[in-house]
């Protein structure tokens, strides 16, 4: 028992240890993310009627992943994108998609992405997740980890399928863009 | 060409006014571009620089936005199809170099190692400068751009085009100022080769021709207007020169008259007292003789002579000085009368035949057949032929030979040649041979030089006669011959051929028988009143036949004959007169109203021997018998 204890306990400072470091990490990552969803909503064109006022701000809505959302909401304080405020909200599935323009679907989510598709698609909501198989699901962009940086893929399709213009600027920077999806 | 240093200086000069216009146009319109150009060249390459700077920001946001130096670097790749851009970065907003690009190692220089600020920064051989990358959000970064800036090269360059563009500019000019040199410079040449060919052979017909319009066309005009006042000047002093010099010339010819007449004068006294003591000698010689020898003795005689030829030589000089004097002032009036030309000739004759004897000359005298009369002074004419027998003799050598010959010469002309074979006249002193006191000879051998003024009585003598008197000569040696012609005055001789005396003209006419032949019964009537009413015997005829018949049936020894004759006209019945012998000797008058030379050539050669003109003085007629005084016929 004890050995299990010890076992444990040692598995648990490894796994600790670990984790403290996936932690940290991951809080470097989650930066790099939070300040890239911001920043794609500069490289975007969505239709008019989601704008109906010049000073309706671009809403960014964050699901499943509340740390994330916490240091965007932090992040964006005093920044504009095309001079228009940015208001950081959390998601979940009772809440309307009603006036959101960028959707992130954290990694523990993407299951929840089939779902979301239609019903953001139909709203010209940019959905953002994560991981290889994210666009696959119904993603306009997918983060994704290459050689400990964090990059993005980007589906034309997907993005087409949902209204939306994607600036071929944010194109060049994408690690993968493709013009197949779901 | 002596004005050729001229020429070429002008040229020059024009060539030089051209070419520094042209260069100092060129060089400031040079300076001046190249100073805009150089200062456009920067403000343009800076712009340029700065567009490529925000180009290259532009397409970096993204790549800065999401942390991707990659694509940063592949966009500063971009910038190797600018060559001049040498160096160029992307900073990120905080200072880090984000992307960087170097076209070649030849710039060594490092990067900026922090960015900003913001602008240019121009050194001598290249420029850099710094851009900010914005967004309307916010700043994300920094370019930073370096390129070559070859200031040195562009100028050197722009030096290389303006020399080229000088050279080509002044090469044009030279041309143009060749092509233009011709219409200006022609015109002042033409002027010069004028004004020199004016002065080497002052010729001031010489004109430049006009060719322009301009101020240079109204120099050459000027000029030609000058030249022709000058040309205008000079001819007229040269015409008052010329004026002047044939005064100088007249009065030098008057004073040489003058001193020549001075001279003259000279001579003629030394000569008047010469020949005026010539006879004193022999006279005293004869004085003493007389003295000495016995009265009666033959000694006293040969003085006598001696003294009575010396006398009358004296008594000749004297009266030859006041005939001079006399007829120089005018003072001489003839008186006249009809005198028998032999009369005067032997009167001539006897006054030299002693000098001709004395010196062993032959002389020989000719008269005509018919004897003659004059209207003459006798004593002036016999006197002027007595000069003319006197020179003969003076100037021929013992042993010579003079003729004198009296011939008619048409129907009232008479010529009376004294040719000598003395010494004879130079041509040159022809002219002056009738001058006062003009003497050939001045040796002093000639035993008789006289006074010189013999020939110039003769000729004074008979043109007062109306006559003239012309000498002519071969040259010296070769003999002289005096030739006087005395005209109109012809007049039978009325005494017997050879008679010598002086009277005849007063004796008293014989009654002669005449013939009258005239159609005009008044003109017949009244001539012959007047000449029976001079005692002779008359028979009247009207016309050419009857004159004719009534001749042959009693032959008249004067007949006056009318031209005009009805039957047979004048000329016609002089000659049928003649051919017969027994009316051959009847002397012949013909009485007309026509006086031409014609008409008298006519009626001589019919064989008329006078011709008188109507009216008919009673004078004439009576001169005409009186020369018929005792010569009942004409000589065969």
């Amino acid at each position: 028992m004890i050995r299990w204890i010890l076992l444990s306990s040692a598995l648990v400072a490894i796994l600790h240890g670990s984790a403290r470091a996936q932690s940290d990490n991951s809080d470097l990552e989650r930066r790099v993310k939070a300040a890239y969803l911001y920043k794609f909503a500069g490289y975007v064109e969505w239709p008019d009627s989601l704008f109906p006022d010049p000073t309706t701000p671009v809403r960014i809505a964050v699901l499943g992943d509340d740390k994330l959302r916490d240091e965007l909401a932090t992040m964006v304080l005093g920044h504009t994108v095309n001079g228009r405020a940015v208001v950081v909200s959390g998601y979940s599935e009772e809440d309307s998609l009603e006036g959101v323009h960028v959707l992130y679907v954290g990694r523990q989510e993407t299951s929840r992405l089939p779902r979301l598709k239609d019903d953001a698609r139909k709203r010209s909501v940019l959905l953002v997740s994560e991981g290889d198989d994210a666009i696959d699901k119904g993603s306009v962009i997918a983060f994704v980890l290459s050689r400990r940086r964090v990059r993005f893929d980007i589906s034309v399709a997907c993005a087409t399928k949902s209204g939306l213009t994607l600036s071929s600027r944010l194109l060049s920077v994408a690690r993968t863009v493709m013009t197949a999806g779901s | 060409m002596i004005f050729g240093g001229i020429r070429r200086s002008i040229r020059r000069k024009f060539m030089l006014v051209v070419m520094a216009t042209t260069l100092v146009a060129l060089l400031l319109a040079s300076i001046a571009l190249v100073t805009y150009d150089l200062l456009t060249y920067k403000r343009t390459w800076v712009a340029d620089l700065s567009t490529q700077a925000d180009i290259l920001g532009l397409a970096s946001a993204p790549a800065l936005s999401f942390q991707d130096p990659k694509t940063a670097q592949e966009n500063l790749g971009l910038l190797s199809v600018r060559p001049n851009v040498t160096a160029a970065a992307i900073y990120t907003a905080d200072g880090r170099i984000f992307a960087s690009y170097r076209r070649d190692s030849t710039d060594t220089t490092p990067l900026p190692a922090r960015p900003g600020p913001a602008g240019h920064e121009a050194g001598a051989r290249q420029i850099s400068l710094f851009r900010p990358i914005v967004t309307p959000d916010e700043q994300l970064g920094w370019v930073y751009l370096r390129a070559r800036y070859d200031l040195t090269a562009r100028l050197m360059s722009y030096l290389a085009i303006v020399v080229g563009v000088m050279l080509a500019s002044l090469t044009v000019a030279a041309i143009m100022s060749v092509a233009l040199q011709s219409s200006v410079i022609r015109p002042i040449l033409a002027i010069a080769e004028v004004a020199h060919e004016v002065k080497d052979r002052r010729n001031y017909a010489a004109r430049v021709p006009k060719t322009t319009e301009d101020e240079t066309g109204y120099l050459v005009e000027t000029f030609n207007d000058m030249l022709g006042e000058v040309g205008q000047r000079t001819e007229d002093l040269e015409r008052a020169n010329r004026r002047l010099e044939q005064e100088v010339a007249v009065r030098q010819n008057a004073e040489h008259a003058l001193i020549q007449a001075d001279r003259q004068k000279d001579e003629f006294l030394a000569t008047l007292a010469h020949e005026l003591r010539n006879p004193l000698a022999p006279l005293r010689n004869a004085l003493h003789i007389l003295k000495v020898a016995g009265p009666g003795s033959e000694d006293a005689m040969l003085a006598r002579d001696i003294m009575d030829r010396q006398l009358r030589q004296l008594v000749r000089l004297v009266d030859d000085l006041l005939d001079v004097s006399r007829i120089t002032t005018g003072k001489v009036v003839l008186q006249r009368e009809s005198v028998p030309l032999a009369a005067i000739v032997e009167s001539a004759l006897e006054t030299v035949r002693p000098f001709v004897a004395e010196r062993a000359i032959s002389l020989s005298v000719v008269t005509p057949p018919v004897p003659l009369m004059l209207r003459a002074d006798p004593t002036r004419m016999a006197q002027a032929l007595t000069n003319l027998l006197h020179n003969a003799t003076k100037f021929t050598d013992g042993g010579g030979r003079i003729d004198l010959c009296v011939e008619r010469e048409g129907l009232d002309g008479i010529t009376i040649v004294v040719a000598d074979t003395g010494i004879g006249i130079p041509a040159d002193m022809l002219p002056f041979i009738f001058d006062m006191f003009t003497q050939l000879d001045r040796s002093l051998e000639r035993p008789y030089s006289g006074l010189g003024v013999g020939l110039s009585l003769a000729k004074r003598l008979i043109e007062l006669h109306g006559g003239s008197l012309d000498a002519e000569s071969e040259g010296q040696g070769k003999g002289t011959r005096f030739t006087a012609r005395l005209p109109g005055i012809v007049m039978f001789e009325p005494s017997p051929a050879g008679s010598s005396t002086g009277g005849g003209a007063s004796a008293t006419p014989a009654r002669r028988r005449v013939l009258l032949a005239d159609d005009n019964a008044d003109f017949t009537s009244s001539f012959g009143l007047m000449l029976r009413s001079m005692g002779h015997e008359v028979v009247e005829a009207y016309d050419g036949a009857e004159a004719l018949r009534m001749a042959r049936s009693a032959p008249p020894e004067v007949a006056f004959l009318d031209i005009g004759l009805p039957k047979m006209n004048g000329y016609d019945l002089a000659r049928r007169l003649r051919e017969d012998p027994a009316t051959r000797r009847i002397v012949l008058v013909a009485v007309t109203g026509w006086g031409q030379d014609g008409d008298r050539k006519l009626a001589a050669e019919a064989g008329f021997d006078l011709h008188l003109v109507k009216p008919v003085e009673s004078a004439q007629i009576e001169t005409i018998f009186a020369g018929l005084a005792s010569t009942p016929l004409r000589p065969e």
